[in-house]
């Protein structure tokens, strides 16, 4: 806004002009830094702290925090020799990894079943929203009161199957993490479907209709037109729901906490049962500080990633020019 | 021999929008066939239909002979030049050729020949390693041409292909398009807004409006003997000056009114009934002279393109009266001059917009 106001002042050509533009743009700079910067001074303390928890031996049976005795990269290498923390790590990509290619692939299968209008689509499009707005812990306690020995699914499953079938979802220390995959996937796959159908709806109708007619057929059209200029959005799908997924805590936590044993034990699980139930507050911190630190590169190759796609397509799209020699 | 016949054709889009009104048009093996109107015509609409891509509301549509309303795009034998282009933008000049071919299952010797020749065709055999995004406009045309040509079609279909080039490239590609159809003699339906494209290129002209053909012909036709108000206003530049009216029949003399304009029309336009009309003449048959002649007025803007000058005349109307006098006579703005038009060369139209025609002699100009 400033800049039409300083636009029509500049054309008068008077000196004022120029000092109220570099005014606003003075203020324009500070109203975004402002609000950056207070965020930063109200972080900055949080890990400054936690970067003292994590160099300091502190449980909560110890007196006042300040006392807590410096122990150096201790609970670091405690951390990092603890095959516990290297198997909630492995968890978490098997558990991130494979809900993301669910959601993924389900989403995908959705938008494209939707991305062409039909009588009532819209109703299917709130039915396939709906599992994104339920609140997780919602979520988990439903699926607790499903999943049991003796309850409904088991009783449909054995309906359909016909003999009696008594699946211990919850129970089975080797599929008990699968069970939570399944419940994240259908918590998720509509944030997938909703971006892969904005993807679909945003690609340009007639490269197709071109393949269309040059005698391509529709499985052709999919995986070398289709595919290639969805990419990007691909990528961003997958991002932003492994991001998302590494940090899943609530169904995790509500449904099994960890168990049984510990073979539902993720990241965010971990350092909870570490920090509030063990009431190890600096070795917690200690393997927060880990987890931040891979989690900022994984980010950054994230945000590479994104980055070169979102640059290849600015290259595809590129208009050629109007004019020039022909 | 008859390539394309398109019978009581009909698109409805949705509930009520009637985008083609029973069309029944045939297209002739060879002929550079153009569909000519302003936008939401129905031309782009016919030519998706022929591809297609739009399935007919109602009527039929033959292709060689063959019925094709069930028939998928790419199993029509055609080829089509879109008006962006639709190249691919993540394949390569060569692998966007290629594909029409690759998708027709051609052996790779064949097809890399195929994709040399289309290229060498339209000049663009430096372009093949390059994709799309680093062609330029013209460059892209050719791609997209080449891309086509390279399956042989039957018929070439193009909509409003030169639409986003500028001036100078469009009448270059315009030629370019036009030693293609001369060299590959195939049928070509090209689609287009502009009257001038549609001139200079058709064989065949088919005017559209509102979704029915308004007139078919060849272009020297529908310039000269246009058959409604509507046609003789979309051809020509500068267009045709339509000066509202009426006609009355006065003793056996047909005579012309308009605001500041009263014409003796000729004995051949006596039949004409009275009532509402429209005088039309083009501005390159007006004479300009000092005095006399049907209009006398104030030239208001003197418009020198070097070979021609035009002048423009404000006769109070919504539109000025322009003349196309020689770019050797100098003139200024502000003079009064006489202007005077040859009987032999006026259109009349009537109420409806139709065309009222000559009794005893012929009609207007016929095509030298």
């Amino acid at each position: 806004m400033t800049a039409s106001a300083t636009e029509t002042a500049a054309g008068t050509g008077a000196a004022p002009a120029r000092g109220s533009r570099s005014r606003g743009i003075r203020i324009f700079k500070w109203t975004l830094l402002t609000p950056l910067f207070s965020l930063f001074f109200f972080l900055m303390p949080v890990f400054l702290l936690q970067l003292y928890f994590s160099l300091h031996s502190w449980t909560i049976y110890l007196s006042s925090w300040w006392d807590a005795d410096y122990a150096g990269f201790d609970l670091f290498r405690e951390v990092l020799t603890e095959s516990r923390f290297y198997w909630a790590f492995a968890r978490s990509f098997l558990f991130a990894g494979l809900s993301t290619v669910g959601c993924f692939i389900i989403g995908f299968g959705l938008a494209l079943l939707m991305y062409r209008p039909f009588r009532g689509h819209s109703v299917f499009y709130v039915l396939f929203i709906l599992p994104m707005l339920t609140v997780p812990i919602v979520i988990s306690y439903t699926a607790d009161m499903l999943l049991f020995r003796s309850g409904p699914i088991n009783d449909i499953m054995s309906f359909l199957a016909g003999t009696e079938i008594r699946f211990t979802w919850l129970a089975n220390p080797n599929f008990a993490i699968f069970t939570i995959i399944m419940l994240e996937i259908w918590n998720w796959t509509p944030f997938a479907f909703i971006i892969m159908l904005a993807g679909l709806s945003s690609l340009p109708a007639e490269p197709v209709e071109a393949a269309r007619i040059l005698g391509a057929s529709r499985l052709r059209i999919f995986w070398e037109i289709q595919i290639p200029l969805l990419r990007p959005v691909i990528f961003l799908a997958l991002i932003l729901r492994f991001l998302e997924a590494m940090a899943e805590f609530p169904k995790t936590w509500g449904l099994l906490q960890g168990g049984p044993g510990t073979s539902t034990e993720t990241i965010p699980v971990y350092l909870y049962i570490v920090t509030w139930r063990a009431f190890n507050v600096s070795k917690g911190a200690a393997a927060s500080y880990l987890v931040m630190l891979l989690m900022i590169v994984i980010i950054l190759s994230a945000i590479y990633v994104l980055r070169r796609e979102k640059k290849a397509l600015d290259a595809l799209y590129e208009k050629p020019a109007g004019g020039g020699e022909a | 021999m008859t390539l394309i016949e398109m019978k009581g054709l009909r698109k409805v889009f949705g509930r009520n929008i009637e985008a083609v009104k029973n069309l029944d048009l045939s297209v002739e093996e060879g002929e550079f066939l153009v569909l000519v109107g302003p936008s939401g015509c129905g031309k782009t609409t016919t030519l998706r239909m022929i591809a297609g891509f739009e399935e007919p509301t109602a009527g039929e549509i033959y292709i060689q002979g063959r019925l094709v309303n069930d028939i998928e795009p790419g199993q029509r034998n055609l080829g089509m030049v879109f008006q962006n282009l639709a190249l691919f933008p993540h394949k390569t000049v060569a692998e966007n050729i290629e594909f029409g071919p690759r998708m027709k299952k051609v052996d790779p010797e064949t097809r890399l020949r195929r994709v040399r020749e289309a290229a060498e065709m339209v000049k663009i055999t430096h372009l093949l390693d390059k994709l799309p995004g680093q062609c330029s406009g013209g460059e892209a045309q050719r791609v997209a041409l080449a891309r086509t040509l390279v399956t042989d079609p039957s018929v070439f279909l193009l909509d409003e292909p030169l639409s986003s080039l500028d001036a100078k490239l469009r009448r270059e590609m315009r030629a370019e398009i036009d030693r293609l159809h001369q060299r590959l003699g195939k049928t070509f339906v090209f689609v287009t807004h502009d009257q001038e494209e549609a001139m200079t290129l058709a064989d065949r002209i088919v005017v559209m409006r509102d979704g029915v053909i308004e007139q078919v012909g060849s272009p020297l036709e529908i310039y000269g003997d246009p058959v409604s108000h509507f046609v003789a206003d979309f051809f020509g530049s500068p267009s045709m000056n339509l000066i509202p009216g009426t006609l009355s029949q006065e003793s056996g003399k047909a005579r012309f009114r308009a605001p500041g304009l009263t014409v003796e029309l000729p004995p051949s336009f006596s039949q004409a009934p009275a009532g509402e009309a429209t005088l039309g003449f083009r501005p390159e048959h007006l004479a300009v002279s000092q005095n006399g002649g049907i209009f006398r007025g104030e030239v208001r803007l003197v418009e020198p393109l070097g070979k021609d000058t035009l002048l423009y005349f404000d006769r109070g109307g919504e539109r000025p009266l322009i003349a196309v006098v020689e770019g050797t006579r100098t003139f200024r703005e502000g003079d009064t001059l006489g202007v005077s038009v040859n009987p032999d060369l006026l259109y009349l139209f009537g109420g409806d917009g139709k065309r009222i025609r000559r009794g005893s002699k012929g009609t207007g100009i016929r095509p030298a």
